[in-house]
């Protein structure tokens, strides 16, 4: 008896001390590239920040205040030895515990990491379907042009006999049948993405779709808008990556998923192009590329197609045809444009989640021909600026 | 400070154990209380200052009333020592309370105070109390030396959710108490258990019932009310005995042996066996000190079933300051009462089957008169639960969490019992003779559960922050 007390208790303290020491010891990284956060500094102390706490803003917004001994905490949970190989235990275990979720992703079939879509908010939803009408009435009026909407179903519809059993997951179909209702020129491209579903057309281990997917996409967009299809022959497929583990992955950390390949489908007319990316109304970066290498380095490598979301992207063709396209949209926009750069002379991207200025006026500096709203379905569902489409 | 956190086991426990052992016996109470007042300072750096003043006030107390034994002054000391600590308990706990209530009946406005309650108040006050009490009657010497009496007040390992440790119970430990590598070993094991049980079972099912219970009562299923409130069921026993073992087992570790708080109370066959192994420090608390003052059972059938009904509405109020606590103390007051009239007979009769669901029925309805502050959605949740809500039997929801949970329910269900306890036990006595085969087996379960449950512990601050550019 005796021995093995002894024994425990010089485990118990060998191990508890020698992390304790590590973690003490080990050199500080100040960026998790898996969870794209800056992790936090060690915390400066005063009587003022450990009696009445530093002022910080909170998830919901809201402003309060945070007392020393909190931040210490979190300085210690960031910077805790192999966060990132913990954390992927964590999954395993559930993994192996049969949960068929971590971190708000299913464990879905043959690989992939979807994430969660179990309720919305009506009120909102409603509320950006109204704008987007209004916005297509206006944009009708005033210029002359029928904005067309796609709404993209996301991989948990499209894919959806690959989740588990009885996910309770908002049926992505329904709310779908009421956009096409309700808003003029909407784009459905269930049925095109269905036709295709067992060809890689969403990422593993990332919410977007892949460039095949949006190949498909594009094509109905093509059929809509009056502009020929082109095959899929037309194009030469790039790799971008090979090592891709998106957010999915970074939310769900299973050691078990392989990395997947980015293409990039180049058309083979590739014109000259010049993208410009402005923010506050100036140019903070041009090139002459839709890829921006240096992503591809990192972890968000979805990021390297358009430079990730920026404000406002111009893309200038070498088709002197005089149509000029806008796409008000979030990032699966981001790899639709590259398609696009063969019908157009302009492409503008705009993110209503970083420009906050007039769409409406935009369309009139711009000179702008076409429109179109592009969204993954769940983002439209939960975006809180869709109302600014409307701003005169 | 909370026990299951990576800045107390990798931080504060090492700092403190190590200091602790190599300081001499004199000055180890000493460690203990200066450790035990940063444990608490730690998340209320103005609060401890309310509990520094209230264990001033009581060491005074107890030696008063010491000095004043069995002579008149005593009584008085007594009560005023009672009036003083229910005073500020009351004050910071319940005076919001009583102010929205006075409120609303008279219609007027008297500004609410917000203050916000000191962590752990009812538990110290509790110990407090029991000190002076104890002390008056001639049950303990009143302590003189006021670090070794800060160190029983303040010890970090029951500080901030008990057990309530009576002053008896460890008033000689304090003076004599002999750390060993047994009883450390027994403290490890203890404490990894309690660990696991909170991080891996307690909070895993919490995220449950805090996934349903957020949502609208009218969007679940019958199915999924009735998962909810197993859920709320399996966390408050996970969470609290939990805490409550890692409590005993750092008590153990520096030479403290506290009473057991639960005694697998799921397993009950009655209400009042239930109360005899839930929370029993509690319990037993009101029983020494209301229950028994009051006259218990010896003035008759009407005055014992007045005495339950005060003592369990004060265990309700003293769970929280709202209508719902005080209506699940009345639940469990008239149920005990009833089987103290006639049902404990009428169960006897029955077979244990039939007790056990009778007695889980209870429990569970009664957690959720407990989970809601807001007694009107507490309500509808329970109409929902039976029926009457107008909810679909059962939806995907309810499927998904059950079949994706199916495990850890398991696991839950054989936890209430005292079978994987007795298990390990006699899976280590039967290589009790090869110390080495016991030896592996003790500490690789106990290495594997501590590995998960850091696992746990580090996911939880795990924030993948996908669009940090917006």
């Amino acid at each position: 008896m005796k021995v093995r007390a002894v024994a425990m208790t010089v485990i118990f303290a060998l191990l508890v001390s020698t992390i304790a020491i590590i973690n003490a010891v080990l050199p500080k990284k100040n960026f998790s590239e898996n969870e794209n956060r800056v992790l936090a500094d060690f915390p400066k102390f005063t009587l003022e920040s450990l009696f009445t706490g530093t002022p910080y803003v909170d998830d919901s917004g809201r402003e309060t205040k945070r007392i020393w001994t909190t931040d210490f905490e979190t300085y210690i949970s960031d910077h805790f030895m192999l966060r990132d190989q913990w954390v992927g235990l964590k999954s395993l275990v559930e993994l192996g515990a049969q949960k068929r979720d971590a971190g708000g992703v299913y464990f879905a079939k043959d690989g992939y990491l979807m994430e969660q879509f179990w309720s919305y908010d009506y009120g909102r939803l409603k509320g950006n379907v109204t704008a987007i009408k209004q916005f297509t009435e206006t944009v009708d009026q005033q210029f002359g042009i029928g904005v067309k909407t796609m709404i993209v179903p996301t991989a948990n519809d499209i894919l959806k006999e690959k989740l588990p059993l009885f996910a309770p997951e908002v049926d992505q179909q329904e709310l779908l049948a009421q956009m096409k209702q309700e808003i003029p020129g909407f784009i459905d491209v269930t049925d095109t993405l269905i036709a295709h579903k067992d060809e890689n057309i969403f990422y593993k281990t990332d919410h977007h779709w892949t460039s095949l997917g949006v190949y498909y996409a594009y094509q109905e967009f093509c059929k809509q808008i009056g502009i020929t299809q082109k095959p899929l022959i037309a194009y030469q497929p790039e790799v971008l990556s090979d090592q891709f583990l998106g957010t999915t992955y970074s939310k769900a950390n299973l050691y078990t998923v392989e990395p997947e390949t980015i293409y990039y489908y180049k058309s083979s007319g590739s014109p000259q192009l010049k993208v410009e990316y402005f923010a506050g109304g100036e140019v903070i970066k041009t090139s002459d590329s839709l890829i921006e290498q240096e992503y591809l380095e990192q972890k968000d490598k979805y990021s390297a197609f358009l430079n990730g979301n920026q404000p406002v992207t111009k893309i200038t063709t070498d088709h002197q045809n005089g149509k000029k396209l806008l796409i008000v949209k979030d990032s699966y926009a981001n790899s639709f444009a590259p398609f696009v750069t063969d019908d157009y002379q302009e492409i503008h991207l705009v993110d209503l989640r970083a420009y906050k200025q007039s769409t409406l006026q935009y369309i009139e500096q711009s000179g702008i021909t076409d429109v179109l709203v592009l969204y993954n379905l769940k983002n439209f569902v939960e975006d809180s600026n869709m109302y600014l489409l409307n701003r005169a | 400070m909370v026990f299951s956190s990576l800045n107390f086991m990798f931080v504060f426990l090492p700092i403190v154990f190590g200091v602790y052992f190599i300081s001499p016996k004199k000055i180890k109470n000493f460690i203990l209380f200066i450790a035990s007042l940063i444990f608490y300072a730690w998340g209320e750096p103005l609060y401890v200052l309310l509990m520094l003043f209230s264990t001033l006030i009581n060491f005074g107390y107890g030696a008063l009333v010491q000095k004043y034994h069995r002579r008149k002054p005593s009584k008085w000391i007594l009560v005023s020592s009672v009036i003083l600590n229910l005073g500020i308990l009351g004050f910071f706990k319940y005076t919001d309370f009583f102010i929205s209530n006075f409120n609303a009946w008279f219609g007027i406005g008297i500004p609410l105070l917000r203050l916000t309650l000191p962590i752990g108040i009812s538990f110290y006050t509790f110990q407090m109390m029991s000190y002076v009490i104890d002390v008056y009657r001639g049950d303990a010497r009143a302590q003189t030396n006021f670090i070794s009496f800060g160190a029983y007040v303040a010890l970090f390992p029951q500080l901030v959710a008990g057990p309530i440790v009576r002053y008896t119970t460890i008033a000689d430990q304090l003076q004599n108490r002999r750390e060993s590598t047994e009883m450390f070993a027994a403290g490890v094991q203890r404490f990894v258990t309690g660990l696991a049980k909170k991080v891996l079972l307690a909070n895993t099912i919490g995220q449950i019932w805090t996934q349903l219970s957020s949502m609208d009562a009218s969007s679940l299923s019958v199915v999924g009310t009735w998962i909810g409130a197993f859920a709320f069921t399996m966390q408050i026993y996970f969470d609290f005995s939990a805490y409550s073992d890692m409590a005993i087992g750092l008590g153990q570790m520096v030479g403290f042996q506290f009473l057991e708080n639960f005694d697998y109370p799921y397993i009950s066959r009655s209400i009042t066996e239930f109360w005899r192994r839930w929370h029993i420090s509690l319990s037993t608390w009101f029983k020494e000190y209301v229950y028994i003052p009051l006259g218990g059972n010896r003035h008759g059938l009407i005055r014992q079933i007045f005495n339950i009904i005060v003592v369990w509405f004060c265990t309700g109020f003293w769970h929280g300051a709202s209508w719902n606590f005080l209506f699940w103390g009345g639940y469990y007051g008239v149920l005990l009462i009833l089987e103290k009239i006639f049902l404990l007979k009428f169960l006897k009769k029955i077979p244990a089957v039939f007790c056990h669901i009778y007695t889980m029925f209870f429990v569970i309805v009664g957690w959720v008169f407990f989970a809601f502050d807001d007694m009107e959605k507490g309500w509808t949740y329970l109409k929902g639960m039976f029926g009457f809500g107008g909810l679909s039997i059962v939806d995907n929801m309810s499927l998904y969490l059950l079949f994706s949970n199916l495990v850890l329910i398991l696991i839950l269900l054989a936890g209430c019992t005292p079978w994987p306890a007795r298990l390990g036990k006699k899976v280590i006595s039967a290589v009790e003779t090869r110390t080495w085969a016991a030896f592996i087996l003790e500490n690789a379960y106990l290495l594997v559960i501590f590995t998960i449950s850091i696992a746990f512990l580090v996911n939880s601050t795990y924030n993948p922050f996908l669009y940090f550019r917006f």
